[in-house]
This record gives C-alpha cells, sequence and structure tokens, in this order.
C-alpha cells in the first residue's frame, strides 16, 4: 500500500496510468493537467455539511486530501453536535467508500441485476408514470424518503403536486409519533419540543436511550455531560427507569429496573406522590386522582418508596427534566406514558425552561407508521404502480414481518430504489437509481427550528451516481415532456433549486453560509399551558406468550441503515463488549432455567415468525423479557471475509406483527412476548473484554460525591511518584500528555471509531477479534461493581498510557519502541522486527502486533489517512497520541512563528468526544487544561503503582449514593 | 589403574575396532528412522514457509500471548545445549574419569542442541528477513541495537556459546578423526583429512594439544553457568507476574544441567545397546549420571518451593492471583505434569537398580525432558494468561503451524545427531585409551615395571 | 595438502565478495546513475543555467506542501505555447496538452513508504535543493540513487560510501544534527518525527 503519494493516488482514481514493473518497478508520477485551485497536494481542505445517517442533523467537516474524503469530524460551530460526532457518524465513510456501492443504474432481469444507462432507467420510470397519468391513475405513484425537512422535501411536495401522485410518505422506522401526540394531547400543540438537558438539575428519564438514539443523541449526551459532569462540586443527577441495562441506564446515578410497559405508571405515580408531598402544582392532583402508588408499586415492581424518594429528588430540582421513549416505551400505551412524561414535566414547571417547544424537532414530519402501513396495504390491493424508495430507505428489513412488505411488493410492477449499495430493498427493486452518499450531494436539512444545515458536495462521486434531487427532476422533465427552465419544476439540477431556494436567505453571503456550514438564530421558547386530565397508561397490549420483547435500537446501525460499515460491526456494543453478530439478551434466571449457555444459538419464537441468535446472558435485564438490538445486518462484503453468514436474519423486527399505537399511530415495539428455544447448535460471539470485574486491581476508580466534593474543596493533588534512582527525564520542548474523565465517559465508541479512521487501523472479522487479536488502539472498557443484578458500571476508556518509564521500551532489542523528546512513546514500525516481546511486557496490553497483512477492500482504501503509515505485516503498533496532528500542529505553529498552543492539537479521540471527556496537550505549560486536570484530586494512573508513570492520567468517577 | 573395569578391560585394538565398527555402514533399522526424521523435518520447514508467508497469525499466538511455544522450545533446547559443555569442560578441570567415554556424544548434542535453538528466534519474529538488525554493525543509518534489551543479552549469549563449544568440540576430534583418516579410504579419508589439521601424534603435537584442550576447558566453563542465566533474564527482566524474580538465573541453569543430563541418557543408552559399546558406556557410568540427574531434580524441587513461597509471601495481589490461577485453573495440568515429571519420577533413582537398569534409565530421562518442556511452557503461557490486565486475559490453542514447526526442529536435531554418530567417533578412542591399561609385549613379566 | 586448499578457497571466497562489492559500488555514483528515459527529453540544465529558472517555479508547492510538486501541463504551456514551439519535444508536450493528457514522468528521487518527507520545513528552513537532490542544474535527466538496504550496509561496513547525496537515514540524521549545532535550527531528531 503507497502512502503519501498524491500522484499514485490520482493514478488510482482513474487518471490514465502507466503500469509500473516493466521496467523493474519504475513508478510513474502524473501531474495535474490544469490545476485545481481548492487543492494542493499534500494539504487537506475542509468542506462543512451535514451528517445524514440519522435524523439529528449534526454538522460534519470533512477532511479531503488530494480530492478524497479521508476523515470526518463535528462542525464546532454547529448548534446541534458542536463539533462532536458520534460512532456512527464517525464511520459514515465507510458507506461513502462501500465495496458493494453501485456503479450506475442496474435493472432487475429475473435474479440478476443489469447495468442500464441513465436515459434508459430514467426515461422507464417517467414513460411508467406518463402512462400512469394518461390512464388518470397518477396517484398509483408512491414516493417514499427518510426524514427531509429541507429543500429536498420541498422539492418532493413539487413533484408530488405536479405529477398528480399520491401525498409523499416520509418514512422514518424509529419515528416518536407517540411524543408527537402526547405534546397535541397535553399541550395542544403537535410537535416535539427540544430538550434542554444542560438546564436540568436532575435528569428523570423513562426508558430515553438519549446516550444511543433518542432523538439527537450528540446534543444530548453533550448537553447531559455539561449537567451531570463533576465541575467545581457542582454534579446534576439522572434518574433511569428501564427494564434493561441500556448504556444510557449505566450511566444513570440511580437504575430502576421497571416490568416492561410499567414506564407510564411510574410516572404517573411519581407525579402523584410530588401532588402528596406538595412538591407540584396542586391543579395536577386531578390527573392523578385515581392513581395508586402502591398499586403501582406492585405493577411495576418497583417499591413505593423507591418512587416517593425520585419524587423528592425530581421535585426538589431547580429544574428537572423527565424524558420518555426508547423500546419499552413503544407500546401500545406510548401516547398515554409519553402524555403522562409531559405532565411530569408541567407538574415541576420544567416546562419552557428544560422542555421547549418552538426549537421544535423536525422529527415532528415524519409520516406515522400507521399511514406506512396503509401504503402497504394499498400494495397489496394492487392500487400501487410506481414505488419509489428514497436514498437508503430499506422497508424489507425495517417494516416489522406482520406487514409482509415483501410480498406486497411483489405487487407493485414497478419498484424503484435510490439506495446505492444492496439492501433487503434492492433484492426487491425492479430498477435501482443509485444517488449519491450524502458526502457527494448538495442539500439542507434542518434538524429543528432555528437550525438550517447546508449541505455540499465534499468530494467526485466514488461510483457512478446521481443525486436524488436530479433524478426526480428529470424524470418529472420526462413525464411532464417539459424543457429545463419550463413548467413547475424549471431547475436544471437540485443544486440549482436549492441555491434558488437559499438566495433570499442568504443573499450574497452564500459562500460564508457553505463554510459556516449553514445558518442558525436563537428560537425563543414559546408558552404553552398543560391541559390537565387523567391519562391512563394501562399496560400495553402484548401478543404472544413468554417473556416480553425489547427491540431496542441499535447506538452502532440505528435502524440497519449504517451497518455497511465495518468499523461499527468491529466496534464493541459497550455493555456486552460483543462485536459483529446481534445477539438475544437472555435473563440469567431464564437461561438457567432452559439451560442456555453464552453463545448457544437460540430459536426466538414469536406469533409472527422465528429467529436464531447467539444468547448473551445478562444478569441485569429483567426477568420477564428479552431483548434483541434492531438494525444488524451484514453487507455482502462482510460474509466470508469477516464473519460467516448468520442461520437467519438478526434483525427482532421479524418478529413483530405490526401492532400500533392507536393515539399516535405511531409502531409499537413493544407488541409481542416471545418463547425461546435452544437450537443445540453454538454461534459463539465474540466478546473482547475478558471479565468485567476488575479483580480489586483499581484500573477504573470511584469516589463518591462527598469525598469527591471535600477534595476538590482541599484542591491539587501532588502527583505521587514512586522513587527512582535514575535523574528525572528531561524535555527539552513540549511534553505531550492526556487525562481522561471517568466521570464523563458514557461508552458511546466514537472515539473508538474516529481512531480507526485516523490512524489506518484495519478491521479484523469476528474470529480473530474473538481471538485477541483485534488491532484497537483504543479500546472502551465497562467495568461493573456491585451486586451483578445492579451493577454501578465504569466506563475506561483505555489507550497507550505513554509511561514515563515504560516498561515495553528497555526490552525492545532495536529500539523499536523508544521514549521521544516530546514525552511520547514513540513506535517505529520499519524498524520492528516483531519480537513481541514489548507486547508481553506492557501491562496494560495496548499494543498491537499485525499477524497477517490485512485488507481494505477497494474502494475502502481510498479513505486511508496518507499522513499515518499503513503497518506492514508483522511490526507492532499501537496509539501514537496522533503524532501526524502534533506534527501538523507544530508545523502551523512555526509557520506563524509561534509556540504551539493549548488546544491548537486535539487528537482524534478528544476531537470526537461527544462529553469532552479527553483532554490532549502540552504539561510543562501549567497553564493548560490538561495539566489542570492531571493535577485534580481525582487525578490517577491506572496501574500506577508499577512504577510506569503514565503520561495519560484519568480522572475518577464520582458516584452518588442515591443523589 | 583403579579404574580397571569390571569386565576383562577392552585393550587399544578393541577400542580402536570397537569405535571404527560404529561408523560402518548403517542397517535398514538407521534408515528407516532417518526417514521418518526426514519426513517431519520437510513437514516442519513446510510449516515454517507457511508461517512467513502468511505472517504470525499462523501461530496460535494473540494478546496477550504473544510469545508461546516456539520461546518456549527455544529455552528447552538451550537448556539441552548445557550438559554437554558440563561434561566436557567441568568434568574434565575436575578429572572425573567416567565422563571419557560419553563427552564426545555430549558435546555433539550441546552443539546440535544450541543449533537448533538458534532456529527459533528467527521463527519467532514477526519479521525475521530483519533480523540482521539486532546485530551489532556500522550501518548507514547510523543506528545500534539496544544493549539494555535481554534479547541482545541472548544474541550474544548464544553466538558466543555456540562458538566455543563448536571450537573446543573439533580441537577434542583432532586426534581420533586421525586415526579414522589413517583407516578410512575415499571421501572418509579426504574428510578426515581436513579435520585431522594434518596431525601425526608427534609428541610435540601432543604437548600442545594438551594445552589448548585444557585452555579451551577454562574458557568453556564459566559459559555453563552465563548462557543460561542471560536466558532466563529474557523474563526475570520483565515485569509479567510469574516472570520477574531474581530466582531466574539459578533455577534456569539447574533444570538445565537435568534436561541436559536427562538428553545424554535418551542418546547415549540406545548408542549403547546398537553399537555394543558396553565395555565402553558402562553401568558405572550410568550410576554416575543418574546420581547426577537426581541431585539437580531435588534442587529443581526446591527451587520449585521458593518459586510458589516468594509468589505468596510478596503479599503482591498480582503474583498471587497469577499462581492460584496456574496452579487450579486451565492450565493446571501442564503444571502438575511439570511438578510429576521434574520431581516426582526421578526418585526412583535413590534406587540403585534403577540408576543402572538402561530400561529406568531411559524412561526417566523421557518423562524428565517432557517435564522440563512444560517447565518452560508453564512459565511462559499461563503467566501471561492471567497478568495484571483482566480486559485482555485470554487462553492459547496451539495451531497446526507452530505444532509442526516445534516436532520439525526434534526431527531437526535428530537428523544432525544421527547423521554425526555415523561420520564421526561418537566414543573418543584417546581418552577412553587413557583409562585403560597400557598394553604389555607378548611373554613379558607382571610387574615389570 | 588439504590444510592448504581449505585456506585457499576461504581466501578465494572473501576475495570473490570484495570484489562484488567494489563494482556494485560503482554504480552507487548518482552522477554515474542512469537516469531514467522520461517520456519528454525534459533538460533541467538549459532551464536552470540557460534561463536561471527557480526551481520552485515549476515545483510550486515545495514551500507549501510535504510533496514538491509537478508543474501542470498548463503551466508548462504557458511558456511554450510560443517558446520553442516548433522542437519536436515541445510538440510532444502540446500534444498531451491538447490531449489533455498528464505527461507519465517517471518518478526519479523516492524516500521508502515507510518515511515521511515533508518539502515544506526544509524550504522553510532555506535548505537549497541540491543538498538532497544533488546538482540538478548541471544534469539533463535528473537521476540518482535513493534508499537504504542491507547491500549498503555492507558497502558501508567496507568503506565503500556511496557519493553525497545518499538519502540514507544516518545522512539526514547528521545534517539535522549538523544544522541544530551550527545554527540552532530546530531540526527533529526524533525517529517518530518521519516514521509514523
Amino acid at each position: 500500500m503507497k502512502r503519501r503519494d498524491f500522484f499514485r493516488i490520482v493514478a488510482a482514481s482513474g487518471a490514465a496510468t502507466a503500469a509500473g514493473g516493466c521496467q523493474g518497478g519504475v513508478e510513474h508520477i502524473l501531474p495535474l493537467v490544469v490545476p485545481n485551485e481548492q487543492i494542493v497536494p499534500g494539504v487537506a481542505s475542509w468542506f462543512a455539511t451535514v451528517c445524514r445517517e440519522c435524523p439529528a442533523g449534526c454538522g460534519v467537516l470533512a477532511r479531503n486530501r488530494e480530492g478524497r474524503v479521508v476523515k470526518l469530524e463535528g462542525n464546532p460551530d454547529h448548534p446541534v453536535n458542536t463539533g462532536a460526532l458520534c460512532v456512527r457518524g464517525q464511520a459514515a465513510l465507510q458507506r461513502l467508500y462501500h465495496p458493494d456501492r453501485f456503479s450506475g443504474p442496474q435493472r432487475r432481469d429475473g435474479a440478476a441485476l443489469q447495468p442500464a444507462t441513465w436515459e434508459d432507467a430514467l426515461g422507464l420510470v417517467a414513460s411508467r408514470i406518463r402512462e400512469l397519468r394518461a390512464g388518470g391513475r397518477g396517484g398509483a405513484v408512491a414516493l417514499v424518503t427518510h426524514l427531509e425537512s429541507g429543500s429536498l422535501a420541498a422539492l418532493m411536495d413539487r413533484w408530488v403536486q405536479a405529477l398528480g401522485a399520491r401525498p409523499r410518505v416520509t418514512y422514518e422506522p424509529f419515528g416518536h409519533e407517540a411524543l408527537r401526540a402526547a405534546s397535541r394531547q397535553v399541550f395542544g400543540r403537535d410537535a416535539i419540543p427540544y430538550y434542554a438537558f444542560d438546564q436540568a438539575e436532575v435528569v428523570l428519564s423513562f426508558g430515553a436511550d438519549f446516550v444511543e438514539t433518542w432523538l439527537s443523541n450528540v446534543n444530548h449526551a453533550r448537553d447531559f455531560a455539561r449537567m451531570h459532569g463533576f465541575r467545581g462540586g457542582r454534579a446534576g443527577t439522572f434518574i433511569h427507569v428501564e427494564p434493561r441495562q441500556s448504556i444510557t441506564a449505566a450511566n444513570a446515578d440511580e437504575w430502576i429496573r421497571n416490568a416492561p410497559g410499567t414506564e407510564g405508571l411510574l410516572a404517573l405515580a411519581v407525579l402523584r406522590s410530588l401532588v402528596d408531598q406538595g412538591l407540584a402544582d396542586r391543579r395536577f392532583a386531578e390527573a392523578v386522582a385515581g392513581v395508586d402508588v402502591a398499586r403501582v408499586a406492585e405493577q411495576s415492581g418497583v417499591p413505593a418508596e423507591t418512587i416517593r424518594h425520585i419524587a423528592e429528588v425530581f421535585g426538589h430540582a431547580r429544574p428537572g427534566l423527565a424524558v420518555g421513549g426508547g423500546a419499552a416505551v413503544t407500546g401500545t400505551n406510548a401516547t398515554a406514558t409519553l402524555a403522562a412524561v409531559h405532565l411530569l414535566n408541567a407538574a415541576v414547571g420544567a416546562v419552557g425552561r428544560t422542555v421547549r417547544f418552538g426549537p421544535d424537532s423536525a422529527y415532528g414530519q415524519v409520516t406515522p407508521f400507521a399511514d406506512v402501513a396503509r401504503l402497504v396495504e394499498a400494495m397489496r390491493r394492487g392500487e400501487i404502480a410506481v414505488l419509489l424508495l428514497g436514498p437508503d430507505v430499506d422497508p424489507a428489513f425495517t417494516l416489522p414481518a406482520g406487514l409482509n412488505f415483501a410480498e406486497a411488493a411483489g405487487r407493485v410492477p414497478l419498484v424503484v430504489s435510490f439506495t446505492n449499495a444492496p439492501n433487503e430493498t434492492t433484492r426487491l427493486a425492479h430498477l435501482i437509481l443509485p444517488a449519491t452518499h450524502w458526502l457527494e450531494s448538495w442539500g439542507d436539512y434542518s434538524p429543528r427550528e432555528g437550525v438550517l444545515g447546508l449541505l455540499q458536495p465534499t468530494m467526485a462521486p466514488v461510483r457512478d451516481a446521481l443525486p436524488f434531487g436530479d433524478a426526480l427532476l428529470r424524470v418529472a422533465r420526462g413525464v411532464l415532456g417539459t424543457e429545463e427552465g419550463q413548467g413547475p419544476l424549471p431547475w436544471p439540477t437540485f443544486e440549482a433549486y436549492l441555491r434558488s431556494r437559499w438566495e433570499p436567505l442568504v443573499g450574497d453571503r452564500w459562500g460564508a453560509a457553505l463554510q459556516q456550514g449553514g445558518v442558525w438564530r436563537e428560537t425563543p421558547a414559546a408558552t404553552v399551558r398543560a391541559r390537565v386530565a387523567p391519562v391512563d397508561p394501562g399496560p400495553p397490549a402484548l401478543q404472544g406468550e413468554g417473556l416480553t420483547l425489547l427491540p431496542y435500537p441499535s447506538f452502532r446501525f440505528y435502524d440497519g441503515r449504517s451497518a455497511g460499515a465495518s468499523w461499527l460491526h468491529e466496534a464493541p456494543d459497550t455493555m456486552t463488549q460483543a462485536v459483529w453478530d446481534a445477539f438475544v439478551e437472555v435473563p440469567a434466571e431464564t437461561a438457567a432455567r432452559l439451560g442456555i449457555a453464552p453463545g448457544d444459538l437460540v430459536r426466538v419464537t414469536s406469533p409472527q415468525g422465528a429467529i436464531e441468535l447467539p444468547a448473551y446472558v445478562s444478569p441485569t435485564l429483567h426477568p420477564s423479557a428479552v431483548a434483541i438490538p434492531v438494525g444488524h445486518r451484514y453487507a455482502p462484503y462482510h460474509v466470508g471475509r469477516y464473519v460467516s453468514a448468520p442461520p437467519t436474519p438478526m434483525n427482532p423486527v421479524a418478529l413483530l406483527g405490526g401492532a400500533v399505537d392507536e393515539a399516535s399511530g405511531g409502531l409499537a415495539y413493544l407488541a409481542v412476548k416471545v418463547t425461546l428455544a435452544p437450537t443445540g447448535a453454538r454461534r459463539p460471539l465474540a466478546i473482547l473484554q475478558a471479565t468485567h470485574d476488575q479483580d480489586d486491581r483499581e484500573l477504573a476508580q470511584h469516589v463518591d460525591l462527598a469525598a469527591a466534593r471535600e477534595q476538590a474543596l482541599r484542591g491539587a493533588r501532588e502527583p505521587h511518584a514512586l522513587p527512582s534512582m535514575y535523574p528525572p527525564q528531561q524535555y527539552p520542548g513540549y511534553r505531550w500528555g492526556m487525562a481522561i474523565d471517568v466521570d464523563l465517559c458514557l461508552g458511546c465508541q466514537a472515539c473508538v471509531v474516529a481512531c480507526q479512521a485516523e490512524n489506518n487501523v484495519p478491521v479484523v472479522g469476528k474470529a480473530q477479534a474473538a481471538y485477541g487479536r483485534q488491532l484497537h488502539w483504543l479500546r472502551v472498557e465497562r467495568w461493573a461493581e456491585g451486586e451483578p443484578t445492579h451493577p454501578t458500571n465504569l466506563f475506561l476508556p483505555m489507550l497507550c498510557v505513554h509511561c514515563e518509564v515504560a516498561p515495553c521500551e528497555p526490552v525492545c532489542p532495536v529500539f523499536a519502541a523508544y521514549r521521544t523528546e516530546e514525552g511520547l512513546n514513540g513506535q517505529v514500525y520499519n524498524r520492528c522486527v516483531g519480537t513481541r516481546y514489548c507486547g508481553n511486557n506492557c501491562p496494560y496490553h495496548v499494543r498491537r502486533f499485525n499477524w497477517y497483512t490485512y485488507e481494505w477492500p477497494e474502494p475502502l482504501s481510498v479513505q486511508l489517512n496518507p499522513d499515518v503509515a499503513v503497518r506492514q505485516l508483522g511490526v507492532m503498533e499501537k496509539c501514537t497520541m496522533c503524532i501526524q496532528r502534533i506534527i501538523a500542529g507544530k508545523d502551523r505553529a512555526r509557520d506563524e512563528g509561534r509556540p504551539v498552543r493549548d488546544g491548537d492539537i486535539m487528537t482524534a479521540c478528544q476531537q470526537t468526544c461527544p462529553t469532552q471527556a479527553i483532554t490532549f496537550g502540552n504539561l510543562k505549560d501549567d497553564g493548560s487544561e490538561v495539566s489542570r486536570l492531571q493535577h485534580s484530586p481525582r487525578a490517577y494512573g491506572v496501574l500506577e503503582e508499577l512504577g510506569t508513570r503514565p503520561s495519560v492520567l484519568h480522572l475518577r468517577k464520582v458516584v452518588r449514593q442515591h443523589a | 589403574m583403579s579404574t580397571a573395569v569390571e569386565r576383562r578391560s577392552p585393550t587399544f585394538a578393541d577400542v580402536n575396532r570397537d569405535v571404527i565398527r560404529t561408523l560402518a555402514p548403517p542397517g535398514q533399522l538407521y534408515y528407516a528412522w532417518m526417514s521418518l526424521i526426514g519426513l517431519l523435518l520437510a513437514c516442519g520447514i513446510l510449516a515454517w514457509t507457511f508461517q512467513i508467508w502468511v505472517g504470525m497469525g499462523a501461530a496460535g499466538k494473540r494478546t496477550p500471548q504473544m510469545w508461546a511455544m516456539y520461546i518456549t522450545t527455544f529455552v528447552f533446547w538451550i537448556g539441552i545445549g548445557h550438559a554437554g559443555t558440563l561434561i566436557s569442560a567441568i568434568l574434565y578441570l575436575f578429572r572425573a574419569r567416567w565422563r571419557t567415554s560419553i563427552y564426545r556424544a555430549a558435546e555433539a548434542m550441546t552443539i546440535f542442541a544450541v543449533m537448533t535453538a538458534g532456529l527459533f528466534p528467527l521463527i519467532h519474529a514477526g519479521r525475521m528477513w530483519y533480523a540482521y538488525f539486532l546485530l551489532p554493525y556500522v550501518n548507514q543509518r547510523d543506528l545500534w541495537p539496544n544493549f539494555r534489551s535481554p534479547l541482545v543479552w541472548d544474541v550474544f549469549a548464544i553466538s558466543t556459546y555456540l562458538s566455543i563449544s563448536t571450537v573446543f568440540f573439533i580441537v577434542g576430534l583432532i586426534p581420533d578423526v586421525a586415526a579414522l583418516r589413517d583407516a578410512s579410504t575415499g571421501w572418509r579419508r579426504r574428510l578426515y583429512g581436513m579435520l585431522s589439521l594434518g596431525w601425526e601424534g608427534s609428541y610435540e603435537q601432543w604437548r600442545h594439544y594438551r594445552r589448548a584442550y585444557g585452555l579451551f576447558a577454562a574458557l568453556a566453563t564459566p559459559l555453563v553457568l552465563s548462557v543460561h542465566s542471560v536466558v532466563s533474564w529474557d523474563f526475570a527482566m520483565a515485569l509479567v507476574p510469574g516472570w520477574h524474580s531474581t530466582l531466574f538465573a539459578p533455577f534456569f541453569v539447574d533444570g538445565a544441567i537435568f534436561s541436559g543430563f536427562a538428553m545424554v541418557l535418551v542418546l547415549i543408552l540406545p548408542m549403547r545397546r546398537f553399537f555394543g559399546l558396553d565395555a565402553y558406556i558402562t553401568d558405572r557410568h550410568l550410576d554416575a549420571m543418574a546420581k547426577l540427574v537426581l541431585v539437580t531434580s531435588l534442587v529443581l524441587t526446591y527451587f520449585y518451593v521458593c518459586e510458589i513461597f516468594t509468589a505468596w509471601y510478596s503479599g503482591d495481589h498480582f503474583e498471587r492471583a497469577s499462581l492460584f490461577w496456574k496452579v487450579t485453573a486451565s492450565y493446571a495440568w501442564a503444571l502438575w505434569l511439570m511438578y510429576f515429571c521434574n520431581c516426582v519420577a526421578p526418585l526412583v533413582l535413590f534406587w540403585k537398580r534403577a540408576r543402572t537398569s538402561p530400561g529406568w534409565l531411559f524412561g526417566v530421562s523421557v518423562l524428565i525432558l517432557i517435564g522440563m518442556w512444560f517447565e518452560r511452557f508453564n512459565i511462559i503461557v499461563p503467566s501471561l494468561a492471567r497478568d495484571f490486565y483482566p480486559y485482555t486475559w485470554g487462553l492459547y490453542v496451539p495451531s497446526v503451524a507452530d505444532t509442526t514447526i516445534v516436532v520439525g526442529s526434534f526431527a531437526w536435531f535428530f537428523l544432525l545427531f544421527l547423521g554425526f554418530i555415523k561420520l564421526m567417533p561418537s566414543v573418543s578412542v584417546v581418552e577412553v585409551k587413557e583409562t585403560i591399561p597400557a598394553p604389555v609385549k607378548e611373554g613379558a613379566h607382571a610387574g615389570h615395571h | 595438502m588439504s590444510v592448504r586448499a581449505g585456506v585457499g578457497a576461504l581466501g578465494l571466497a572473501l576475495l570473490a565478495i570484495l570484489i562484488v562489492l567494489a563494482l556494485s559500488s560503482s554504480r552507487r555514483q548518482p552522477v554515474a546513475a542512469q537516469p531514467p528515459v522520461q517520456p519528454i527529453d525534459f533538460p533541467h540544465s538549459i532551464h536552470v543555467q540557460t534561463y536561471g529558472m527557480d526551481c520552485q517555479y515549476c515545483h510550486a508547492d515545495a514551500r507549501r506542501s510535504e510533496y514538491a510538486g509537478l508543474p501542470s501541463v498548463s503551466r508548462c504551456m504557458g511558456c511554450h505555447k510560443i517558446t520553442a514551439a516548433d522542437r519536436p519535444e515541445i510538440q510532444k508536450l502540446a500534444g498531451y496538452a491538447s490531449r489533455g493528457e498528464p505527461i507519465p514522468w517517471v518518478r526519479v528521487f523516492q524516500v521508502p513508504d515507510f518515511t515521511y518527507f515533508p518539502h515544506k520545513p526544509h524550504v522553510r528552513a532555506q535548505i537549497r535543493c541540491q543538498t538532497c537532490h544533488g546538482p540538478v542544474e548541471t544534469m539533463r535527466t535528473a537521476a540518482g540513487v535513493t534508499g537504504q538496504s542491507l547491500v549498503n550496509d555492507l558497502l558501508h561496513l567496507v568503506g565503500v560510501r556511496a557519493a553525497p547525496p545518499p538519502l540514507t537515514m544516518g545522512w539526514c540524521i547528521n545534517c539535522h544534527r549538523a544544522e541544530n549545532a551550527a545554527r540552532g535550527a530546530r531540526a527533529p531528531l526524533d525517529c517518530v518525527a518521519c516514521h509514523h
């Protein structure tokens, strides 16, 4: 793999190249014919755009080298994510360079797909629609896309109108319809409010997995850290109610395990006891007149005193914030449940302060699932003749089995998919018109009122593709027989339409808007008044017998649209530390009863169907439930290369009937009971962490709130170094170091994938990962303390800690591992002979060995960071603290003739961390943030008793006993 | 002489005849052995080639066991390499007469063992094609190896040991090959001719020869102790619980001598049987060696006790956890096997009959070799399996490739040795002659001098 | 006698090795290095000496990037639309330009993949191009031999040193040391500065 070789990359990118080798490996270098102003070979340029991996709409900066996007980072100016990016955002690159991406239109010919030209393909669609319109059946054309809230949405409306097609459907598998309905019911406002976590003192969550996928996870995680993180004695409180210990639950100061579906009852019970304790507005008494705390307690399995305690804590909060959502709260009683939560917020006066209508979420524009179901019914009745499925829309995979989409699609004469890589739906499509990836497209997206993000192409399309908007325009022209510039859709391209819409908005500041990544303004909170009426979140209707199924959105794949990225499969699920395969989480009691061992292949049967998954025996899951992550699937290039094909689909929606929460029309995920049966076969999970028990080694440490406060008052910590016979090491220039706050780490894995993207870390696949050969330079460990059913979890990001007295250094026979002048523990790949002595001697085992020559299936190799070596077979590698960024930072500083300033250099993990748990900087500068943190009383070095003197210190987690 | 052997002591003529007989064209059995060994070796080479091709992943190594069977076998062979020099040098200086008939075979074994061991650092290295980075030589990178690294010490220790013992061996051969030269014809004659460096057995040559031999013996002696001490520091210098111990140097040296003698016995006994060398390798020799084995075994047992005691007495959490796990969990079988083979089995040698019966000795020796291989295994693999960091704890599973390579190394060793005994006098003619009464003329009267 | 035969053979072998090294060393003088056959016979000497053009006029990225960069075909044509437009070589150039093809230059200088050599800081430190690239201004077609190998090491060992600039690591390091000592330049000596 040649790196850092612009000319070669150009050659690879398709410019004429002469074959080397003929003259003893002669290598040709190809200059540009006409210089590109935007690109200086060897110098990165950045383009601002918006992440479209989920509807949260975070701002993204794409790092472009030699015309190739090599890294994504959060846009610091963007109000949603202020610089951070989640695990899915980081991995979006791998969908851009998806090896299975279609090149050009594909036409189904029996089982096979035949390439077609754009003219023919678009012409075909247009002619079909024309015929239908001629026959007066324009309504038989259906357009389905994911949530679009900007120009594209407007264009589609015009398109639908112009063609007289069926009203377009905005399909989001996790549409939060119930939240919207609840707002309608309680506040008479058909919207999803903005939740200001950072303004809250106490957060009370009923199943809302806001660290993982709920609404806008990066935004919420960052705000949550501001509210919850221990800062100068101040620290908020977080109480979470959920039957399963999700990552969010694991971050709660108090996790309350309730019986599935009882969240609404609990919310009311809390409200009741608020009223009883006189902590809430009296007028809410009538809403909870009928609520009996004791009965709720026995229904939910949550002790009455706990409920009262919650009420007390929540009631005294100035202000509090109650949120509801997540899998367990999407039953047939979802709207009632969330209405109860809304009442709770209203009762403590949180509305307008932490719950703000006004900056409403774009989720409010999602078509309720009930209407999607109606569309499928129409398909089945043969009322739909042309079905257009927008980019990444994958109903065959995401719709509940009960709807039997595949069968319905069979009745549609022409199914067109605009998805650019194979998925379950493209297998049904008659025509595939690959749309450009969002990193290759123009567009805009407004995640909430007042924030309008702007998308621009950050590079040329990797494979032959057409912007979705352009395709629609060309089809429309074909149908209407109009020319460019005339008719209802005169714009030649979507870009032109976009500019025409932005013209009045930004005028001549278009360039500035592009650079900033959009425009935004503060949106004042609207005043709403709660309508107090009793709500009845009775138990949800559950179909079938056995254990309640909790299908929860995977924080790595969301609804499955991100699952094409192998980085995401290789990044472990933080709670189980399992990579690749999906699993069924079985409560320990049940497992014991059915004789299910971890890794046994279990048949999960619901009234709708059955799937087979390996079992993960969970001590924490509620005994009456089983949990399965939604969204696990493999791309064709994964199977065989990284993992063997699973026996059945891994997605639990195959078990759902499609029951609906009547009040909102939302899909009830909490809708079926399932039975488990061991199949006798085994499919052991690849679990990276040998044990969650620290065996008294105090790797991840914690301190209780009171002590932390006291220490904080006592002030700086004396870095206690063990006595040494050697003189202290001298650092002529800088000394780099890091501080990682375990109290802030939520275990979201974003840093792991960011590191993998930045440092060309290969993907090894399931078998190798299971055998301790994963190559991540950075890992997020989960350590559990306390009783197994209800543990306190500590998330410990562990990377090379760059010991000042590094065990790996003296043992290396060739100085491949050595101490740099700037306090790093250097690893010189090309000097390494591969004795692996350092790997043995590193007490942290953060050194990684290249067991094989690892491949990057084309075109994934194009993503490789040209500033970082691709390591050869047989050498050791490890975290370098992003040495290439340090060098670049120093270079910049020297250009400006100044020393490096604090914050100039950010490591990839630090940059993407939603909670800013990681801080990097110069330890010799007492003013730097990292020095300040390293002198915090909470600072400690992992295994520092070995005398390794880590340059990376961790800060103890602050544990609030019953806050 | 007081060392008169039990049965009619052989005459000089017998010695010549018997020793030269060992070099007679071999029989079918020999070829059968050779071809089997050749086959195993071929497999080994194939496996190694495969490993170089696909990478170290072919071997079962992983995090945390970055080292496993290769280093185990490396240390094992280095250990074997000790008995030879011990016998030929130290026992020579102490004038232990009984060494004479066995030291030649032992020396050969030493050299071959070290040659085998020497392969493993290469087999083990991820990029063996850059192994020359470990050699200190002036280069255009202006770089030197890291002299703080025990691995570099190894390079010096082993190469020194190999060269000294080789020279020692060749010098010791001179008078014998000279005798063979005169007795043989054809290519053998030319070969022996070259090796005998024009030896005529003149008084002058004998004088120089003796002096040189003594000198080399003196040179080789300290190496017996140094080499395995250095190898032991590969572990002692590391941080890993179960490695980081000052006990290791003497512990390893004793273990080396122990296993070395076991290997000598394993080689000598069949030789004595098939070449009918009972006259030279007598029960007295066996008895002496058996006693040495017994003593070293007892010392080793003592070291094992120390090891466990210090781990417990240190009160160090990591050491204790590691020890407890080793004794009880996944790899416990290996540990207990080792204790049995190295501490219990040799105890039968307290029994005179066992000490002099080839069968018993052979059996015990084989057990000891197994035990000593597992000793190294137990030091390396289980210690790493449970070291400081619970996240990465894991079990090592041997792969086809690394197993085949290890087996191949044994084949390689035996190939060399079997080749040797058919090419060189495996019993020292000269020294044996010294130990038997000088021939007297016909009709001369006893005690005429 | 067999002994002498052995000694003789040994001697011969050593002699042979020395001869081989000596021969191979002769191939290591950059001046003698075979210039590759370039698609266009571009004369550095004329451009630099006759027209006194600065290296960075064509290799314009050197001051701001890791790569020195090659002039785009359009930049060549900037002058050669008029200048010497009738020459056959220039017509080749014009051909590439009109076809919109890049010129497949053969690469001459190349540090190994695992080495990060950025031109920018060297230009910033006012290091002359010739320091590393040799007297290119005197060459018609640029030529050079780069890289380290076991052979080079052995040559070094027997004292057959390559003529400067060998572009070997020791040579880089020595220059960095010298510069730092001579004029307090802050040339990095950390391995990872170039190997990461």
